[in-house]
């Protein structure tokens, strides 16, 4: 067991005992990380957020049925899920590209660019947001799991339940699907 | 050349380093081979890449305490399992020790996972703080039984101990008077919070807007505070729904249903000027003509009060007519030609606070809201066959009714026949037939909405009413400078802008006096009239008076919305309540009428959403007079509603949008009375 996942257990240990810091504690380790997750995921800031909130309370609701099987963040990424599919039966999604750019949110780094760039930048963060979401959802799901989440396939092929040779043939189509969307971004790059 | 689609794939692998070494042999040998191969290669790097710089936002908000708010609200309990025999107390002394450490250890953690980038430090930091704050009180409790189970509390207290266990033993003391109040008052009763779950979720657009809502107003009577938003989406609302105004008209049709509660939670302005808003509560009429008036407001109530409190700076116009012209309904008659909005729901809860004691210097005057404007209420006389009469609202017991509203029902079938309408004598109930034609009233509180050049029509014309229209005294808001031109049709004089209230003065004065209710609630023993004798606020003006109760009402209601916590809320909203003399015992009266179908929308808000939700389609616009012909309605309507949407675009600064205005109509003393005075 890693340092993290020691701490992870320990954590949850102590929240089952009763200590709601603890769980605050878990929290903070994973809000970004999940909240960043489900933006690229759903598309919305403001769904992204609710779910992530959802999420924790559904996962402290159930802490006790976690058995350590997996690591915390992948149990609590599968109930984030969960419940963004299930949001998401019920909603259609609204994208547009300045909906995506306002969600994405200003790069940090890019504070140190001049305005003109930040404002390439800014369009461009909004044109990969767009050709995301109109990716499928089991292709996105995957690109988010591995691009932006760095999962290995076998993490992927376990939280989505798929074997690992599908995971890699999706992720493929999905990059492909992607750099066809982005063909214009990407030929800027390649020169 | 090419490339076969399992070579994409491995290259697709190769990238993720997921391959085997034999494939990744074979995968190299190709890239050698390959410029094809290469290429792709490049482009899905590309890819990975521009992916991997998206930009990480920060969760919004404080997600942590949120996390934790709701989980508590939720009331999911959890605590140490019972050790067993003595041993549990060092067990769990132990456990808050390695917890301790294991947060140290954590939080260093995430301090070194943030370390290339400040600013994310910082928000962990930050996170961190409020988690550790929200989790206080816990957390001092579990040290505190820690300490007892010990033994350490026959030791010498320590300099931390003598802070932190006194504000323990006073958040415990909090907790059990909490509970105490939370058996006395049924939280389920709460229509605040259900309203505002309702008002902050519904998303008419959205296919499962209406479910949610009813998530959240369910886990609301449950007792849990969806903190969810953190207040993030309430102050969305707040600024999206400035202009939420008086209610929208109820149509012509039989069934008269809430159909601006849709429209608030959009954030649209719902005022329509000329359109009365449906009367007193909610009224549902049967199919059948046999109205049951409904005293109970519905969450389009909740809107209003919004509109109503929200400190917006409210124009006082006292006016001194003569009885002839009251029974003339004078000013109705203004406010109607010049299609003002009139808010008569507003303005019986001003109406019920003046009369509430709580102002004292007002109470013995009487206001009967709306009663005037009677015959332009949504549903005509004609419309109305058989109606009853009205049965009082429901009180609790040792509270006076609020005759009010009944008055003003019983005026309403009164007045419509002498406005024209031939067919209606018929109609009129006998029981109101003995209703006295002039209730006499001494003054009526007119709450309308208006442009500024609707505001300088009517004021213009009560100027030149000179016969009837005995004195006009203009008082301008304070918070709105331009309201000064106003003043010109002062026709008693101009007043002394020395006697005038400073610019803070009201809302200086507006506090005190909430908190006097505040107070005045908490101390529930003690009689609030005795309280209000013993701190009765310095006499002001009277106008200033006016838009003191209305401001008050404002920081309750402002109080009330910014409370974090439930128990807080509920406390709040007795506060609010007493000021407009219910009870939370009373908050029954407030639950959302039947709908046609007999479902109480209280219990099943989907139900309301929907029908709300259809009729708000098919809406017509509300007569402006009550003789006028379908269709010269409808133009007026429009044409007012756009001449309304105008004075909203050239609104923007103070005085130049829609202006609430406070219409406080005296009655002087008839002639002869004045000659014998």
């Amino acid at each position: 067991m890693n340092d993290a996942a020691r701490v992870d257990a320990e954590l949850i240990a102590a929240a089952l005992d009763g200590q709601s810091l603890a769980f605050g504690e878990l929290v903070c380790r994973y809000q970004d990380r999940l909240y960043h997750a489900l933006v690229h995921l759903v598309g919305s800031a403001d769904d992204a957020r609710d779910i992530a909130q959802d999420a924790f309370v559904q996962a402290y609701v159930k802490l006790e049925s976690f058995q350590g099987a997996s690591a915390f963040y992948t149990w609590l990424y599968r109930i984030a899920m969960n419940l963004a599919a299930s949001r998401f039966r019920r909603q259609r999604r609204q994208v547009s590209v300045e909906a995506a750019r306002d969600h994405a949110g200003e790069e940090p780094a890019a504070l140190d660019r001049g305005p003109g760039e930040r404002l390439m930048q800014a369009e461009r963060v909004g044109q990969v947001q767009t050709a995301l979401l109109a990716l499928s959802d089991e292709h996105r799901h995957v690109l988010v799991l591995r691009e932006l989440e760095g999962w290995s396939y076998e993490t992927i092929a376990d939280t989505l339940d798929l074997p690992v040779g599908t995971v890699r043939s999706r992720l493929h189509r999905a990059r492909i699907e992607l750099r066809t969307q982005l063909q214009e971004v990407f030929e800027e790059d390649l020169k | 050349m090419q490339l076969d689609p399992r070579d994409q794939e491995r290259l697709s692998a190769y990238l993720d380093g997921e391959l085997s070494a034999d494939e990744q042999a074979r995968v190299e040998q190709l890239l050698a081979d390959e410029p094809a191969a290469r290429q792709l290669l490049d482009e899905l790097r590309a890819v990975s890449t521009t992916l991997q710089s998206l930009p990480r936002a920060p969760v919004p908000g404080d997600l942590a305490a949120d996390v934790l708010r709701e989980i508590e609200a939720r009331g999911v309990r959890r605590g140490p399992k019972p050790g067993p025999g003595g041993g549990a107390g060092s067990a769990a002394s132990d456990k808050s020790r390695a917890l301790e450490a294991t947060i140290a250890e954590a939080t260093d953690n995430t301090i070194t996972d943030s370390k290339d980038d400040p600013s994310d430090a910082q928000r962990s930091a930050d996170s961190r703080k409020a988690a550790v704050s929200t989790a206080a009180t816990p957390l001092s409790k579990s040290i505190a039984a820690r300490d007892d189970r010990d033994g350490r509390h026959n030791q010498p207290l320590t300099w931390r101990q003598r802070i932190v266990r006194p504000l323990v033993y006073a958040g415990i003391a909090v907790a059990v008077f909490a509970a105490v109040s939370l058996m006395t008052e049924p939280v389920a009763d709460d229509p605040v919070h259900v309203a505002r779950q309702l008002e902050e979720d519904v998303q008419p657009d959205e296919a499962g807007g209406a479910a949610e809502t009813w998530d959240m107003a369910e886990r609301g009577r449950d007792g849990a505070i969806a903190a969810k938003d953190g207040g993030r989406r309430r102050s969305q609302v707040r600024s999206e729904g400035q202009t939420a105004g008086p209610a929208a008209t109820a149509g012509p049709s039989d069934n008269v249903v809430d159909q601006s509660a849709p429209a608030a939670a959009n954030g649209m302005v719902l005022s329509k000027p000329g359109a009365m808003p449906a009367q007193a509560g909610a009224e549902v009429h049967g199919v059948g003509g046999a109205a049951a008036p409904v005293h109970a407001p519905d969450p389009r109530m909740f809107y209003i009060q919004q509109a109503l409190v929200n400190q917006e700076p409210v124009l006082v116009v006292q006016c001194r007519v003569t009885p002839e012209a009251a029974r003339k309904d004078l000013v109705g008659k203004l406010l109607a030609k010049n299609h003002v909005a009139i808010d008569d729901e507003a303005a019986a809860e001003l109406d019920t606070a003046i009369n509430s004691n709580i102002f004292p210097s007002l109470a013995t005057q009487q206001a009967v809201p709306g009663a005037a404007l009677a015959p332009q209420l949504a549903m005509p006389a004609q419309a109305r066959p058989g109606v009853a009469a009205p049965s009082p609202p429901s009180v609790a017991a040792g509270e006076e009714p609020l005759p009010r509203r009944q008055d003003t029902d019983r005026k309403v079938a009164k007045q419509a026949p002498a406005d024209g309408d031939a067919d209606s004598p018929g109609n009129e109930p006998a029981e109101l037939a003995d209703t006295p034609a002039e209730p006499s009233p001494d003054a009526t509180v007119y709450l309308v909405d208006a442009s500024p050049e609707q505001l300088e029509a009517v004021l213009s014309e009560l100027n030149s009413q000179t016969d009837e229209v005995l004195s006009v005294a203009v008082s301008p808001a304070p918070e709105t400078p331009a309201q000064s031109d106003y003043l010109s049709y002062n026709r008693a004089g101009p007043r002394d802008p020395a006697a005038e209230s400073s610019p803070d003065a009201v809302g200086q004065q507006a506090a005190p006096v909430a908190d006097q209710i505040a107070e005045t609630s908490a101390a529930d023993a003690a009689p609030a009239d005795a309280l209000q004798r013993d701190r009765t606020p310095p006499r002001i003006a009277k106008a200033d008076e006016v838009r003191l109760q209305v401001q008050a009402l404002g920081v309750l209601e402002q109080q009330l919305q910014e409370s974090p916590s439930r128990n807080e809320k509920l406390d709040r909203f007795s506060n609010l309540s007493r000021a407009r003399k219910l009870r939370p015992d009373t908050l029954s009266n407030l639950a959302p009428p039947p709908g046609p179908d007999g479902t109480s929308y209280y219990n099943n808000p989907e139900a309301l959403f929907a029908q709300s939700g259809a009729n708000s389609a098919n809406s017509a616009p509300a007569p402006l007079e009550p003789n006028a012909a379908p269709a010269e309605q409808t133009d007026e309507a429009e044409d007012s509603e756009s001449r309304m949407a105008n004075a909203r675009k050239a609104g923007g600064q103070p005085g130049k949008g829609l202006q609430r205005a406070v219409i406080v109509l005296e009655i002087a003393p008839a002639p002869a009375e004045r000659k014998k005075g």
